[in-house]
This record gives structure tokens, sequence and C-alpha cells, in this order.
């Protein structure tokens, strides 16, 4: 006669869902394997019955769920498609509006202006003349300025 | 959310990759109660299954776009709800171990771990639910003794009736790692009953 079924044993027969066979010949592994099925089967049930809840309690688990949810998004397909409609409606807009790129811009003046030439004798002469002076004109006010102060120190030495 | 959803996505018998995101309050409504149950039966503490619930199916949407279909969505959730549980486990036990610290003591464990009173068959006898509930109490001793991944497939095997595969799947293991877990389970549950009944007892039962 066999030994007793082993743990390996009765695991395979409990995922299997049927006894082993050495329990149809002996009352000893048959008992055990009857209590040990008998546990498992009541450790589920109680589990089972443990979780139930009512309705409601499903549906505020699924509203908290659904309020701590990020905010949705667009995807990326519907803001590239939200981007074109927008460009093409404003380009629409700018299109068909008076007033808007359909009027012909201003013609641009292309016309340069043009400064009397001046003849080659007047603007030699002119140089003639700037190189002549004693003050070049660029320093003109601040000759005028020392002359000032020198005639306005003389007059007060005079004076003493 | 939408109500066309495809059942056979929400279900896991299709492979998709990815998942709509139209799809997932059908997904929330048809596996809630069973991720809530098995963070029930693996923690014992109804406040930390229902936080961790929506924690779960939260973790999911927003990992949605990584479910590749290799395994239905029942089992991608289940195993997010697994990892939900070991890192609350984790943290619980640094908690308790502060908590000794600090006071001295806990009974919050036992507490915890105590099976509820729940009446275990309405249709039975008062003498048959107080020998159900014992069993139950008894199988819970067991596997509240065992590891935490074999106390894993014990209540995915035994209380969710999932197939051996899947079970494998949703803990990242191999299935031959899953039967010997299983088999210690049971050696631990045998164990466990024969002491609270005898061994002659136990065979008379």
């Amino acid at each position: 006669m066999k030994s007793h079924c082993n743990d390996a044993e009765f695991a395979e027969a409990l995922l299997a869902g049927t006894p082993p066979a050495h329990v149809a010949e002996c009352e000893a592994c048959r008992g055990e394997w009857e209590a040990l099925g008998g546990a498992i089967g009541s450790f589920r049930q109680a589990a089972h019955q443990d979780a139930e809840r009512p309705t409601v309690f499903w549906t505020a688990q699924r509203a908290s769920i659904r309020s701590r949810m990020p905010r949705r998004t667009m995807t990326a397909g519907l803001r590239w498609a939200f981007a074109s409609g927008l460009f093409l409606c404003i380009f629409a807009v700018m299109l068909f509006l008076p007033g808007g790129t359909s009027k012909t811009p201003a013609p641009i003046n292309t016309a340069t202006v043009t400064k009397p030439a001046l003849d080659d004798d007047a603007l030699l002469r002119q140089v003639d003349e700037a190189v002549a002076d004693d003050i070049p004109s660029a320093m003109e006010p601040t000759a005028l300025m020392a002359s000032e102060m020198s005639r306005a120190l003389n007059t007060s030495t005079q004076n003493q | 959310m939408s109500a066309t959803l495809q059942p056979a996505v929400v279900a896991g018998t299709v492979n998709v990759q990815g998942l709509a995101e139209e799809d997932f309050e059908s997904i929330v409504l048809t596996h809630q109660q069973r991720i809530y149950r098995l963070l029930l039966t693996l923690l014992r503490d109804p406040d930390a299954a229902a936080t961790l619930t929506q924690d779960c199916f939260l973790r999911a949407y927003e990992k949605r776009h990584t479910f590749r279909g290799e395994a239905s969505v029942g089992t991608w959730l289940t195993h997010i709800a697994v990892n939900l549980v070991r890192d609350h486990v984790r943290n619980r036990r640094q908690g308790f171990w502060k908590k000794i610290f600090q006071s001295g003591s806990s009974n919050d464990e036992a507490s915890e771990l105590a099976v509820s009173e729940t009446v275990v068959d309405a249709h039975a006898t008062p003498e048959q639910q107080v020998l159900a509930r014992e069993q139950a109490e008894t199988v819970w001793r067991a596997v509240s003794r065992l590891s935490g991944q074999q106390r894993e497939v014990f209540v995915l095997r035994f209380s969710e009736e999932m197939p051996l595969e899947e079970i494998a799947v949703a803990l990242d293991v191999s299935v031959g790692t899953v039967k010997s877990h299983l088999s210690r389970a049971v050696a631990a549950v045998r164990k466990q009953l024969k002491e609270t009944y005898g061994e002659i007892a136990l065979q008379r039962r």
C-alpha cells in the first residue's frame, strides 16, 4: 500500500481540482483531503464575502478615480488639426476682408533725390577759403569763447 | 469616457498596443471589485484596500500607453495591484518599527490580520457557519506566516482562482516558482489545520 499523500501531491490535486488516487483507498488521507479542500473553500468564500460592498461604494470609487485622473489633453493629431484649421481661418479672413491683404500695395517711390552739382571751380574756391582761415570752422565756437574770456579778464584787471 | 467600448479589450481577450483613454471607465467598471477583493484579502485592511484600488487604476491610466497586450488587462492590473501591496507593506513595516520604537508595542498588525466576522454561508446552519469561519481563520493564520510572494501566489490561486500561467505573468516569476510557492503554502495550511484541530480529529472530519 502506498504511503500517505505528501504536500506536493495535495497541492497538485488542489490545482487539478480532483483528489489524489490514494485518497480512495486511505481513510486518513481522505479525511485530510476533505478538511483541506473545505478549509480553502471557506477561505475563498470568506474573502469574497468580505469584499462585498453596496453599489454606492463602487460608484464613489469610480467617481474618486475620475476626479484624481489628470485633466484630459488633446491628442497630438487633434492639436495639429486644430492648429491647421485656425491658420486657414485666419488666412481666409485676411484674404477676403476689405482692406486686407487683397488691397494692392502702394507703389514704392523709387525716384532718387538729385542734388545740384557744384562745379569744380566753386568747390576748389571753397576749399581754398577754408584752408586760408586762421581758425577752422569747426573750432570757431571755442575760439569765440576763449576771446570772450580773455576780454573779460582784461577788463577786470584794468578796473583794479 | 464613451459607452462604445471594446469588450474584448476590456476583458483582455485581444492584444492591443496601448489602451484607449475612452475604454478606461469600462475597465474600472469591469475590474474594480476583483482588484479591491484581492487587495483586501492580501492586506486585511478595508481602508488601505479602497485607497490602493484607486491608486491601481490611476497608475494603470498613467501607464496605459505602455500596455502591450502581451497579458490580459486583468493580469496587467493584478501586476500593478501586487506591486502596490508590496510598497504598502514595506511602508507599513517601516511605520510599525517606528511605532515600536515610539510606544513599545503595537496591536495594529494583529487587528488587521484578523478575519472578519462575516457569516460565510447565509444558508448554512449556525454550527456550519461557525465551523466555516474557524476554517477560514485557520487558513488565514497559516497564510499570514508565509513569505509575501507565497501569500500572493496562494491568494491569486485559491481566492481569485487565476490560472498558474497568469499568476506567473502577474508576479513576474516562472510557472515552476508558482508551483513551488503553492506547494509550500499548502504544506503550511496542512500544518496549521493539524495544529488547530489535531491530526486524528482532522482525519475524521
